[in-house]
């Protein structure tokens, strides 16, 4: 199964706790924010649209009235003039004055009579108005104004009703903005004059200026035609239409709004304002008793300000809430990783090899304190089988350091315990076969001559030295003829040669003694003229011999040696002390074995301690170049 | 910038050809003439190539000091004119026959105005379709020369009609008080627009497609003015006809130079209608002539409006051209 290695986190839990649950209730926040404020938004919008036209409505209802009230005048003047007729100018002037003083809003009044109805038959007109000084009248039939080509006279005598005028700049009474009511004054369905009443619209514009719609809201009120009497820019005024608007800035929908406006329709609406561009809200009302429209216009900013404010509210609010959600979560995490943290720490102390390492401080009783809990006894449980394990190891540290020591005397062991024993250890060293048993060797004797003698002569040290640099020297040739020293004796070696083929291993033997000679001869030559020559004489037998350990019991302990025992043996050693002046002397068996290979001496005969029959015995004299 | 540099040197070379032109003119040697001119209205962009003149000083080039003096209701220019109050006056080709009929001795120097820009205008859900259905009707009638071809209308139409005083506002017709109303194409029927009634509620009669077309403003003066000073009268006409020829060929200049008298005036307009008006203008200047022939009074329209009086009883016999229209439009 192949497993592909894990990404690492790139955030710490803390961070990454704290982030998710922070989202996850952020998202949720504003979710839930937006939802409430959309619906509260729309409300407030609603609520502001509604308080706009209901400003719209209401403003244009009271100047309604206070036109309405005006307009009381001359309907009454008129109805009473239908009945009592006009008698004079006097009577005309005085009852126009009853009128004006009556009605504080009456700027001024007039009474002109259709041409030739009139006490004059020609043209009749009475005109009242106010001044700082006082009432004051005058005559409105010169033949510079003609007043029955004049609107304020003309359009109710063709309706037949009552209508309010355009209004328009009075140059007469100082270029005021007036308009003017005229009523017909009816007689048989037949208009016989007009009754007028002027109001100024100077208060309208004051009014309108001062209507409260916010700090950047105006408002303005149209005529039936469109014009501006009052409005924002004074440069409007009497100037521009809401038409001449939509055409200046080419605006078709604020034309359609002004045709909505002079119909008499009230609603409210967002556009963009002409001039800034910026949208603004504008609700507009008719004023019924003129035609008139009154507009309320708030810019959107300033519309949508509650909104705004409770956006910012909610956003405040909905910030701090996740900063404490944030705290909490905080505080919550710490204490979740906090501990976490304890345990790694704890997890690294004992990593590092802090074995008494122990987590504490962590509470018992919930998941993590079963957590350090484990940890702990983990931890122990370590501890002591690390402890164990020091101790095994300490015991096994023994154990090498005495298998080191016994390797040591193995070593040294070694030179002394014979090849073929080594062999039969190293075939089963749990239970070498040291048995005797019957087998086929070679027996070789080397005896140093006169060995008694030179250990008087010569000094214990220099002895030792002569023997070790003799016997070394034999050494070689004794392993590479496979022959075990079996025996050393001061002055003599016994030494075993054993091999499959009988031949051989008598082979090997006399190569063996040959090679000693040799050696001799050539360490005598070396050590000439320090010391005497040394003689060593030699023996070998060939023949079947118990070849095994011996086991010797005492009371400092059990001794074992390995040797071949029997007459074999006791034959070579026989032969060894028959030589004399460095000879070999080899019997019977072994010169059969070897005949052929070297020079043979035959001595005949010779009776050998120990042994009941003469043996034949044969001096080696050098081996046969074949 | 080379640009720039081309254009440092292009002014340089235009400030001494102009100071060439200048100082060849033999007007500039001598004292200015001062002249008065006589509009026919308030300040509007009717006319605008007069304000034009004076603000580029194309007046003053050609060694003339201007005044213009705006009209009103009920001022009479040729009235004026004859009384000596102006040296040149704007008419009506209409009233300055009917005047130089009754003997006052005034010439056309110019004939601006080519086509008559006077309409009646109905509400297309009037039920009014044409001329003969205003039989009966009330019809706001603006008097004297305003008048004259309404009146030829309906007696070649055999129409009686309701006539209705008009005055300056068209309250009466928007108020429904008339059921047809006079307008000017370059005011009124703009003015009705920015009353809020769309062009499609309107209906229209053009007294042109009604083949009564008198042409309009004309500049007028005193026989004796031309006749003693030709060359003021000369340069005079040929600076007002290169400011309408300015005027049309930069109009935010021209409109800027009315709307600074409207605003001095105090008047009750605003600048799209203004623009309108100038619009209309050039079309109605343009008309026929172009631009190079601007000035120039139609004969056939002379005879038109010649003929028109003498049947309406305006006028004992037709005006004769000669020694009426004066060449002072046409370059010496």
């Amino acid at each position: 199964m192949s497993q592909t290695p894990l990404r690492p986190r790139w955030l710490r839990l803390r961070s990454r706790f704290v982030i998710f649950v922070l989202s996850g209730v952020a998202v949720v926040a504003a979710a839930m924010a937006l939802i409430s404020h959309q619906e509260a938004s729309q409300a407030m919008l609603k609520a502001s649209q509604e308080h706009l036209l209901s400003l719209a409505l209401a403003q244009a209802a009271e100047l309604g009235r206070r036109l309405e009230s005006v307009s009381a005048a001359p309907r009454g003047l008129a109805l009473s003039l239908e009945q009592v007729g006009v008698r004079d100018r006097q009577f005309a002037v005085s009852i126009l004055r009853q009128h004006i003083s009556g009605n504080p809003r009456i700027f001024g009044m007039a009474l002109a009579l259709v041409p030739g109805q009139g006490p004059q038959r020609r043209l009749f007109s009475a005109y009242v108005y106010r001044t700082p000084q006082g009432f004051k009248s005058m005559d409105l039939d010169s033949p510079s104004y003609d007043y029955p080509r004049q609107d304020w006279y003309l359009i109710p005598s063709l309706l037949g009703r009552a209508v309010w005028s355009e209004p328009y700049f009075d140059e007469g009474g100082g270029g005021v903005l007036m308009t003017t009511f005229s009523a017909p004054l009816l007689s048989q369905g037949r208009v016989e004059g007009i009754v007028t009443a002027d109001v100024s619209l100077q208060e309208l514009g004051r009014q309108v200026r001062s209507l409260d719609v916010g700090s950047q809201g105006y408002a303005f009120v149209l005529t039936s035609q469109g014009t501006f009497l009052a409005a924002p820019i004074q440069e409007w005024v009497m100037r521009q239409t809401i038409f001449s608007l939509a055409e200046q800035y080419q605006r078709p929908d604020l034309r359609t709004l002004g045709q909505n406006m002079v119909r008499g329709r009230s609603g409210v609406l967002r556009l963009p304002d002409p001039r800034s561009g910026q949208p603004v809200w504008l609700a507009f009302a008719p004023v019924k008793e003129v035609g008139w429209s009154y507009v309320v216009v708030a810019p959107e900013s300033e519309v949508l300000a509650p909104v705004q404010n409770l956006t910012r509210h909610q956003l405040y609010f909905a910030g701090l809430g996740l900063l404490i959600m944030g705290l909490v979560i905080l505080v919550m995490v710490v204490g979740l990783t906090k501990p976490v943290q304890l345990l790694t720490a704890g997890a690294r102390r004992l990593a590092s090899g802090d074995l008494g390492s122990r987590v504490k401080g962590i509470r018992p009783g919930d998941e993590v304190g079963e957590l350090a809990d484990s940890f702990n006894t983990m931890a122990g449980d370590l501890q002591a089988h690390v402890a164990e394990l020091q101790r095994k190891r300490k015991e096994l540290e023994d154990s090498l350091h005495r298998i080191e020591l016994l390797e040591n005397i193995q070593n040294t062991l070694n030179k002394f315990v014979p090849t073929s024993v080594r062999a039969r250890i190293a075939e089963a060293p749990e239970a070498p076969d040291l048995t005797k048993r019957e087998t086929d060797v070679s027996v070789l004797f080397l005896d140093v001559a006169g060995y008694t003698k030179m250990s008087e002569q010569v000094a214990g040290e220099e002895m030792n030295f002569l023997i070790e640099r003799y016997f070394s020297s034999f050494l070689d040739d004794i392993y590479q003829n496979k022959g075990d020293i079996n025996e050393t004796a001061g002055d003599g070696l016994m030494i075993i040669f054993q091999d499959d083929d009988p031949a051989k291993h008598a082979l090997s033997a006399v190569n063996c003694a040959v090679a000693i000679q040799n050696k001799v001869a050539q360490v005598n030559q070396e050590l000439k003229g320090r010391f005497q020559p040394v003689t060593i004489n030699i023996g070998v037998n060939s023949g079947t011999a118990l070849v095994g350990s011996s086991r010797f019991e005492g009371l400092a302990g059990t001794r074992w040696t390995f040797t071949a025992t029997g007459p074999v043996t006791n034959t070579a050693a026989r032969l060894g002390a028959l030589a004399s002046k460095g000879e070999i002397y080899i019997g019977p068996e072994t010169a059969q074995r070897v005949q052929g290979r070297f020079a043979l001496k035959d001595i005949g005969p010779q009776q050998l301690k120990n042994v009941a029959q003469p043996v034949q015995v044969f001096q080696v004299l050098g081996p046969l170049n074949a | 910038m080379s640009s720039g540099r081309f254009w440092d040197k292009a002014r340089t070379w235009w400030a001494a050809a102009l100071l060439a032109a200048w100082l060849l003119t033999p007007a500039a040697a001598q004292a200015a003439d001062k002249v008065r001119l006589q509009l026919q209205w308030v300040h509007q962009a009717q006319f605008a190539g007069f304000y034009l003149a004076q603000d580029l000083g194309l007046y003053a080039k050609t060694g003339l000091e201007v005044q213009i003096k705006p009209g009103g209701p009920g001022l009479d220019p040729l009235a004026e004119l004859a009384a000596g109050r102006c040296d040149f006056a704007l008419s009506w080709l209409s009233e300055a026959l009917q005047r130089r009929g009754k003997g006052v001795p005034l010439v056309n120097l110019a004939q601006l105005v080519q086509r008559s820009s006077l309409l009646l205008v109905t509400f297309a859900d009037s039920g009014i379709a044409s001329i003969k259905d205003l039989q009966g009707k009330r019809v706001g009638l603006w008097s004297r020369q305003f008048a004259l071809a309404p009146h030829a209308l309906f007696q070649r139409e055999g129409v009686r009609v309701q006539e209705v005083p008009q005055n300056v506002t068209m309250a009466p017709f928007l108020m429904r008080a008339v059921d047809a109303a006079s307008a000017m194409l370059y005011n009124e029927y703009h003015q009705l627009y920015q009353a809020g009634v769309d062009w499609k509620q309107i209906r229209v009669f053009d007294f042109v497609e009604l083949g009564l077309n008198f042409p309009e403003d004309g500049i007028y003066a005193l026989d004796s003015t031309w006749a003693q000073r030709p060359e003021v009268c000369r340069r005079f006409v040929a600076a007002s006809l290169e400011g309408w020829r300015r005027a049309f060929a930069q109009p935010e200049q021209a409109l800027a130079a009315v709307m600074k008298r409207v605003d001095a005036s105090h008047l009750a307009s605003n600048r799209s209608h203004q623009r309108w008006m100038l619009d209309t203008m050039q079309r109605l200047i343009t008309n026929r002539v172009g631009l190079a022939l601007m000035g120039q009074l139609s004969p056939f329209d002379l005879k038109t409006v010649n003929q028109v009086l003498v049947q309406q009883g305006f006028l004992p016999a037709p005006v004769a051209e000669k020694g009426f229209a004066v060449p002072a439009w046409r370059a010496p």
